[in-house]
């Protein structure tokens, strides 16, 4: 039915537990241990990656050469960065409210690592494809405003609150053209489910036949994602990092974290929903495709990142309401009328 | 074992629910309670998606632990007491609501140990066409009608929180 190395390599694997433990249900436990720790380990190390990357694009951006020191062209920089931050003292600050402020970046990272399950890196290669998936993974996104405003509240900082508060403002208000942006896609397919999606682009990708939605979904990803140049969240020359604010150390990189896994999900979530997922010529296996897609696109997204200043938030908000959701309103109309029509002749 | 295993996931749900809800009404601050009121809410869509009721559960993060519970939180820390006082108002009739809740629970254990459910036939998990269906051809006018009376709503909000541009 699937065809593809990493389905074939799951399957090799599910027969040799099977003969060694015997029992189906222990060897299904073993095997979503399995996925979710691989899982875990991509998103870990897409921060590691990342955080180079963007030093290093930045750098290349701005005309300059950038971490150049530790290791073979700085290449052990985020590796030395990572010891510093371990290093670092954990400061608590006086008057926060202390639950809330140790849960906020653990709280943080739970959705970004949950949206990884509903992911189709290759043909039958998705943890959990169920009926309502994009619906589903666009819900657990959603979760990642609350941790933030929980973080601004807590640390009893006006900075941290105004960020808070900012979150709040921008995700809220950005997700409901996004959403309705990916109806058009999903009116398209006739289904939620993640692999179906992919399945619907075997022939067109999306981005031909939804070019409205795409850009729409480009814009609103980069907000959802708090990614430069609507970082206002954390607005570092005008409140300071908002709800990082009083955090240092670990606790610190636990956001940082989160904001890479964010970055490669909306890559990923662009390359899926848009650029056809892992199909690809064949002279390539599908999840090397896959990979290639999403690095061009979190590309794509830091140099759109470095590019632009950051907008105030007033007129990011105004934008948001007054221009994107009626944009994506017209794509739903349009890609209806389309249906209608195609389906007439 | 898959059966042992799902009702380990129940009970643990379960215990999460009413260990929320509990925090929410024991909680001397106003935001844990907002707080704990939306792990409440996760917990109610985790059960949702257990029964397998996917679209539901989605629902439930969506709009309530994802959008209600924000507007609830935001609301309470805009509006809290610069003195710093918790802001929680506390009875101090415990015993009676003690009393109350005991009657509750065992009128509830009758009502429930009395009644006959029946077991609905097994639906297919596949139930965002059938309410697409019946929100758009069948009742379509109802669906209409409250859209309207939203939007009335929605207005109405705007009015009241700008005034009407003479103050």
């Amino acid at each position: 039915m699937h065809s593809g190395i990493i389905y074939s390599a799951a399957q090799g694997l599910r027969e040799v537990l099977m003969s060694l433990v015997g029992i189906p249900i222990i060897v299904d436990i073993i095997m979503t241990i399995i996925c979710a720790s691989i899982l875990l380990v991509i998103m870990a190390t897409s921060a590691l990656v990342f955080t180079l990357g963007e030093r290093k694009i930045c750098a290349f951006i701005q005309v300059r050469i950038g971490p150049n020191r530790v290791g073979p062209g700085g290449l052990l920089q985020s590796v030395a960065d990572m010891l510093k931050l371990m290093d670092k003292e954990d400061i608590v600050p006086k008057g926060i409210d202390k639950w809330l402020w140790v849960l906020s970046p653990i709280l943080l990272l739970v959705p970004s690592a949950l949206i990884y399950a509903f992911f189709p890196f290759d043909d039958g290669v998705i943890l959990a494809d169920v009926n309502v998936g994009l619906f589903l993974l666009i819900a657990i996104t959603s979760q990642t405003v609350l941790p933030f405003l929980m973080g601004g509240y807590a640390s009893n900082s006006k900075y941290s609150l105004i960020g808070g508060m900012r979150t709040v403002a921008q995700m809220l208000g950005y997700e409901v053209p996004m959403v309705f942006a990916l109806m058009g896609i999903v009116m398209l397919t006739g289904s939620l489910k993640m692999s179906a999606i992919v399945e619907a682009q075997s022939n067109v990708w999306f981005i031909v036949l939804q070019p409205l939605a795409f850009l729409i979904y480009i814009v609103t990803a980069l907000v959802e994602s708090n990614r430069p140049p609507f970082n206002l969240v954390e607005g570092e020359s005008e409140i300071i990092a908002g709800p990082f604010t009083e955090y240092t150390g670990m606790r610190w990189a636990l956001f940082f974290l989160a904001e890479f896994s964010n970055l490669m999900c909306i890559g990923i979530l662009t390359t899926t929903l848009f650029l056809g997922g892992w199909h690809g010529p064949d002279f390539l296996p599908g999840f090397c495709w896959f990979w290639i897609k999403t690095f061009i696109c979190v590309l794509f997204y830091q140099w759109v990142g470095w590019t632009f200043p950051r907008l105030r938030i007033d007129t990011m908000l105004s934008f948001g309401w007054k221009v994107l959701l009626p944009v994506a309103l017209i794509n739903v109309l349009l890609t209806g009328v389309g249906i209608y029509i195609y389906n007439i002749m | 074992m898959s059966e042992i295993l799902g009702t380990l996931v129940f009970y643990a749900v379960t215990v999460v629910i009413l260990g929320t809800a509990l925090g929410v009404v024991l909680s001397k601050n106003l935001v844990h309670s907002a707080l704990l009121m939306t792990a409440c809410f996760i917990g109610i869509g985790v059960l949702f998606i257990w029964l397998n009721a996917d679209f539901l559960g989605a629902m439930e993060f969506m709009l309530y632990s994802g959008g209600v519970a924000i507007l609830v939180v935001m609301g309470i820390m805009l509006t809290k007491r610069q003195d710093g006082a918790p802001g929680n108002p506390f009875n101090v009739r415990s015993l009676p609501a003690l009393a109350l809740v005991v009657l509750f629970l065992a009128i509830m254990f009758l009502v429930i140990m009395n009644s006959v459910v029946p077991a609905g036939e097994f639906i297919s998990p596949d139930t965002v066409n059938g309410l697409a269906d019946m929100m758009l051809n069948t009742y379509i006018l109802p669906f209409e009608i409250a859209a309207t009376l939203l939007l009335a709503a929605l207005l109405g909000a705007i009015i009241l929180a700008k005034g009407d541009g003479k103050a």
